[in-house]
């Protein structure tokens, strides 16, 4: 098996505006498919992202992000182990929150050497 | 047996028969037409048997079936191949190619994530209905339909098919972890769906024992699931109490563990040795020494952790570090076992994994402290969903402080 970076898109906007109660509902919803991928032996490593960060270019260090002009921006990540890309983002699907269109996932390759 | 609780116990029985049968003629291209044409049979047995249930009712529903079908479908040339493929149901239960078998098979591609490989598994080999499968997942009947629609979109779009003769290495790993998913829903505890449960631990039970049997599939893999899956039930009753509360693995009165299961299983287990070892060695292994252990404390358990550490090898992961690091405690490596459990609590994942908060608690109580121990209960509590956890979880709140 092939192992796959998801990039977690959304809008971090919202994810601001966001209750704790609503924000722990979603890290309920996310450890329930972790379990699922872990037990079909495709979870390997994960975790969200704080909303805080800096752009570092060759001139200048810029610490007021979010940077980018569309209103998604990345939220986290999951590595998993998959036979394809195609069931990489089959598993990748399957994720609730990308079902209530709450979270989008980028599925890419790692590449191996 | 009243007309509706016997056509419910044949729909289980040969739901998957028909469809498997007719796909074998219309291809699995083609299974929403199977599908419908078998559906439609027990919605006649429906409406029909309530006046009188026919003498022959296997018989009568292949017939019906089979009517349906050639109604339905008109090419010529499949007619022959669907009164073969659904003749030959009526004359033999047993025949060597079971279409029960071979849609196995067919969502064991490398396509399919696990998940949808185990739902057309429960539906179309197991024969489960939509919202018996829901219950089983936890899901919803409208979330499962969707996956089953998802994959009949595959299978047509890619022009997905039977793989004619014997399955490859590839496709014999899937079809394990396959069965290996089934077992692990239906031993899971979850309130007010045991019947469901037991009939799916027997179903991938079967599954199994047909892969053993067959000298193109049994595999020393096969057959350490197979005892994996008999450690497991040997412990399937005594793990609650008679009221239906949880009883966790320390608790269980070992007397309650079925041992002629667990000396059939070790057989099994003997019988898979091999140089390389898959995580169901790993696994069955453990649970023999589980099993065999006359008690929780007299547990091999730094045979355990040699053994979780060798399945993170297989499958890294974070979840199997937690396992390690609470089999490390009961072997008696204290101070390691607490300061790897406090550096997993980081992980955002299983910082919200309620059997993370259960462990913690329960080592902590060990420690004698069991305020801190409370508060780690009380965590997990609000982290899982199901009753029979909640409950249990505050069962040990109520004994913390007390246990020493």
């Amino acid at each position: 098996m092939k192992k796959f970076m998801l990039l977690i898109r959304e809008d971090l906007r919202l994810l601001e505006k966001m209750t704790q109660e609503q924000s722990e509902a979603d890290i309920h919803k996310m450890v329930g498919w972790v379990e699922e991928i872990t037990q079909s032996g495709n979870f390997v490593q994960g975790d969200p992202l704080e909303n805080g960060m800096t752009l570092v270019t060759k001139d200048e260090i810029i610490s007021d992000g979010p940077f980018i002009e569309a209103k998604e921006a990345i939220s986290g990540f999951t590595i998993i182990k998959a036979e394809s890309l195609q069931q990489a983002s089959e598993i990748a699907s399957s994720c609730p929150l990308v079902q209530t269109g709450q979270i989008k996932m980028e599925v890419r390759p790692i590449m191996e050497f | 047996m009243t007309s509706t609780s016997s056509l419910d116990h044949l729909y289980k029985h040969l739901f998957a028969k028909m469809v498997g049968g007719l796909v074998k003629s219309v291809g699995i291209k083609n299974i929403s037409i199977a599908e419908d044409i078998v559906q439609e049979t027990f919605l006649a047995a429906h409406q029909q048997w309530n006046k009188a249930i026919p003498d022959k009712p296997q018989a009568w529903l292949f017939k019906v079936c089979k009517n349906i079908a050639l109604k339905s479908i008109k090419n010529e040339e499949t007619h022959s191949s669907i009164e073969k493929a659904l003749h030959i149901q009526v004359e033999a239960d047993n025949q060597e190619t079971d279409p029960v078998f071979e849609m196995l098979l067919a969502c064991a591609h490398p396509r399919f994530s696990p998940k949808q490989q185990v739902i057309f598994a429960l539906r179309y080999s197991a024969g489960f209905k939509v919202d018996q499968i829901a219950n089983i997942l936890l899901s919803k009947p409208e979330s499962i339909t969707k996956v089953l629609q998802r994959i009949k979109l595959l299978i047509k779009s890619e022009n997905l098919n039977f793989l004619p003769g014997p399955p490859d290495e590839a496709t014999q790993k899937i079809l394990l972890n396959i069965l290996y998913l089934m077992f692990s829903e239906g031993y899971k505890t979850s309130s007010g769906k045991s019947i469901l449960n037991t009939a799916l631990c027997e179903d991938a039970l079967s599954f199994i024992q047909t892969i053993i049997k067959s000298s193109d599939l049994s595999t020393p893999d096969a057959k350490a699931l197979y005892a994996l899956m008999l450690f497991n039930l040997s412990r399937f009753e005594a793990r609650f109490t008679k009221v239906g509360d949880l009883i966790d693995l320390e608790h269980q009165n070992r007397a309650h563990w079925n041992s002629e299961m667990i000396k059939v299983a070790s057989h099994y287990l003997n019988e898979a040795r091999t140089k390389h070892l898959s995580k169901y060695h790993i696994e069955a292994t453990m649970a023999y020494l589980h099993c065999t252990a006359d008690s929780f404390e007299n547990t091999d358990w730094r045979k355990i952790v040699s053994l979780y550490q060798k399945l993170h090898l297989i499958n890294e992961s974070p979840f199997i570090q937690l396992n390690l690091a609470i089999a490390k405690f009961y072997a008696g490596n204290m101070s390691e076992a607490f300061s790897q459990l406090k550096e997993l609590g980081t992980v955002t994942f299983i910082n919200n994994y309620h059997l993370y908060h259960v462990a913690l608690g329960k080592i902590l109580d060990r420690k004698n402290e069991s305020a801190l121990a409370i508060q780690h209960y009380q965590k997990a509590i609000t982290l899982t969903a199901h009753q029979s956890e909640k409950k249990y979880i505050q069962n040990l709140i109520g004994k913390s402080g007390y246990s020493n």
